[in-house]
């Protein structure tokens, strides 16, 4: 099974693994014996496991120190010359995932991040794409793939094919989620971005204007990321908390359902039962894109084509421009704009 | 969009246009290509990459030539730049080009065989890739279903262009013509002439046939290959064509030679293999041939039987016409580009 393995470096966050599922994927579809090893960061290490076309996740542990690091180093490239690899590819682009690869045998290729490493790449014959901005990412993975003799098919791929999903968040009736994580504070998150800032009254209307601009037909689940935000805490206050970390309350009697620290896999769960997600633009919206689920995401202005570059090959999402949430609750064009993707969806 | 509205849209081709040639290649794929465009009202602005950049020594004139490329878009503002085989830009050129004018469409087409059991196959493939990242839509001569490599979202099939302007001979009208069959090869249409001490697979074929009494006239085996309006003049002599491609049939690839035959009104001998069968009915259109022995018994009996070959070779040039005219072509080019609907649907289209 040696000569079939295929190495594949994916060091960085949850969103970059998993643009990076239909490249994978499409491989393992024109190559379906081959032995798939992915090195991982440590914090994806466990969610990438989920997926069966990955045979094997080896942990990139993150050290800071520059002797622990050597060391790791060292031990990751003893770990991996012992095995043998047809391919080998790197998806992250990253300097430390090129170094090691340069110690490990095979068919080398690498998704640069920018020229930087070009001549590397040529003097030790790796083939390489660089992965530009002025196009969305996905061309870019279509064309590494093209070098590498396979196409990939969008429209044939479900990411979440024999997905191991955790099922305790199941809800009964049809909901629209809006997942409230960091990226709505810009204290939390880049500051240089239009905060939206929604304050517990706010976030209070922005589910009512939702309840009425969709005929409270749906009800609503709230979800967060992992930092903890205290506006949210304050707007749950009055919630009812009957079971641990998930709070209920009743709007126009239509039932709101906040749900504290979620893993991303109960997240995925509760993303592929939804009829609808509101979201900032990130890995959750990557998420409902290969579960086909209707969004609209919150992007910033000034990084317009960073948003294309990641979403421009997403058919299901809708891009508005972050606003302040006061803006955001008297922009009739984005309540219209939901109404009329839920009746078309 | 109906197309009146598209009048007008203003396209830059980078292409070869042979001027160096001095009209020997009057009739060549991005000749035809512009003609089109022009047919269909579209405003457009040629460069001829090879013209700009002959006598290049040590490439001292290609940042003279990039300049010309950025002035002229600064002057025309196309909406579309399409690229033929100009090989003389990299990617990181086009990258730049791209990154410069992020409203333009950027789409080429490629002619050339992609048929990964070519013997050329990786040196055309690596010239198809030079614009390939970067092109939002690529055409090629070949179906891109067969091929392993090609995104098909952003990769479409193109049949080899035919002009009324220029393929204007109509030898089914004619009985008895100086020769029974034609064909013509050459070592690349640049070099205009044979490479000494290379046997082409196709002359190895040909030898195979028995041609006893009959008459031909074949090019690059018996004769030098011919250019320009003598080549026109000798297929005009011809009752027959052959298309000879070389390596293993790809669904449909072939070389302009297919043009060139059809649509002049010869009778035209095709390789079964290559799915032309979808455009092209056998002994309706065309005659499909599998091997040298069929080929042989088609050849003799087609040339003494004046009333079957010619109503096949006028079928066969009025399909042709039909489906592959530059004027058809290149209005799919242009929807296909800026993602419009297809106006005109035709088999090959997608």
């Amino acid at each position: 099974m040696d000569e079939l393995r295929t190495l594949i470096f994916r060091t960085d966050r949850l969103g970059d693994f998993i643009i990076s599922c239909p490249f994978i994927i499409s491989y393992k579809n024109k190559f379906p014996d081959s032995n798939i090893s992915i090195v991982s960061s440590e914090y994806n290490s466990n969610y990438i496991e989920n997926f069966n076309f990955i045979n094997e996740v080896i942990p990139l542990k993150r050290v800071i120190n520059f002797f622990p690091k050597i060391y790791f180093l060292i031990k990751i490239i003893l770990t991996l010359k012992k095995k043998k690899f047809k391919n080998i590819i790197i998806l992250d682009g990253k300097k430390r995932s090129f170094f090691i690869s340069l110690f490990l045998k095979g068919n080398k290729s690498i998704l640069l991040q920018s020229s930087g490493l070009v001549i590397l790449s040529k003097i030790f014959n790796y083939k390489f794409v660089i992965n530009y901005e002025i196009q969305n990412q996905m061309k870019n993975f279509s064309y590494l793939a093209s070098l590498l003799n396979f196409n990939i098919d969008l429209k044939n791929i479900d990411v979440y094919k024999n997905y191991n999903f955790k099922k305790k968040l199941d809800l009964k009736k049809k909901y629209i989620l809006i997942h409230l994580d960091e990226k709505w504070y810009n204290h939390l998150y880049y500051t240089d971005f239009t905060d939206i800032n929604p304050t517990p009254g706010q976030i209070n209307s922005f589910v009512k204007k939702i309840l009425d601009a969709t005929n409270n037909v749906f009800e609503v689940v709230i979800t967060t990321g992992s930092k903890k935000i205290k506006d949210l805490n304050d707007f749950v206050s009055d919630f009812n908390n009957s079971v641990e970390n998930i709070y209920t309350k009743q709007f126009n009697n239509i039932c709101v359902t906040f749900i504290k620290d979620t893993t991303f896999n109960d997240l995925e769960n509760l993303v592929k039962n939804s009829s609808f997600l509101i979201c900032c633009e990130g890995g959750i919206s990557h998420v409902s894109h290969n579960l086909n689920i209707q969004t609209i995401a919150f992007y910033e202005k000034s990084r317009f084509q960073h948003t294309k570059y990641w979403t421009g090959h997403m058919t299901k999402i809708s891009l508005v421009e972050r606003k302040k949430m006061h803006d955001l609750l008297n922009d009739n064009k984005f309540y219209d704009l939901l109404k009329n993707k839920i009746n078309n969806s | 969009m109906n197309l009146f509205s598209k009048k007008g849209i203003k396209i830059l081709h980078i292409a070869d246009m042979h001027q160096r040639h001095q009209g020997r290649l009057f009739y060549s794929t991005g000749k035809k290509m512009n003609n089109g465009f022009i047919k269909n009202d579209f405003n457009v602005l040629q460069i001829s990459d090879r013209d700009f950049l002959q006598s290049n020594i040590f490439n001292y004139k290609k940042p003279l030539f990039i300049k010309y490329i950025y002035n002229t878009i600064k002057n025309f503002n196309p909406q579309i730049i399409l690229l033929g085989h100009v090989d003389s830009l990299n990617e990181e050129d086009i990258y730049e080009l791209k990154n410069h004018h992020k409203n333009i469409n950027f789409s080429q087409y490629f002619v050339d065989t992609l048929d990964p059991n070519f013997e050329k196959f990786s040196q055309h493939k690596d010239r198809f890739f030079l614009k390939y990242q970067i092109c939002d839509t690529n055409f090629i001569t070949t179906d891109p279903s067969s091929l392993d490599f090609i995104d098909k979202s952003k990769t479409f099939f193109i049949p080899n262009i035919c002009d009324r302007s220029i393929d204007i001979l109509e030898n089914y009208k004619y009985e008895n013509l100086e020769y029974d069959i034609f064909f013509a090869l050459s070592h690349g249409q640049h070099r205009g002439g044979l490479k000494k001490g290379y046997i082409d697979e196709r002359v190895k074929f040909i030898n195979q046939i028995e041609l006893i009494d009959i008459k031909k006239n074949f090019f690059g085996i018996d004769k030098k290959p011919v250019w320009g309006e003598q080549f026109f003049i000798e297929l005009s002599k011809s009752k027959m064509g052959l298309n000879l491609n070389r390596g293993m049939p790809i669904k449909y690839y072939s070389s302009d030679r297919i043009c060139s035959l059809i649509a002049n009104g010869l009778l035209t001998f095709l390789q079964v293999g290559y799915s032309y069968e979808d455009f092209f009915e056998h002994r309706k259109d065309v005659i499909y041939f599998n091997d040298h022995l069929e080929l042989n018994d088609y050849i003799k009996y087609y040339s003494t039987n004046y009333k079957d070959r010619s109503k096949i070779a006028f079928n066969g040039k009025e399909t042709y016409f039909k489906i592959c005219e530059n004027s058809l072509v290149t209005k799919y080019m242009v929807e296909k580009i800026l993602d419009y609907k297809i106006s005109d649907k035709l088999l090959w289209m997608n």
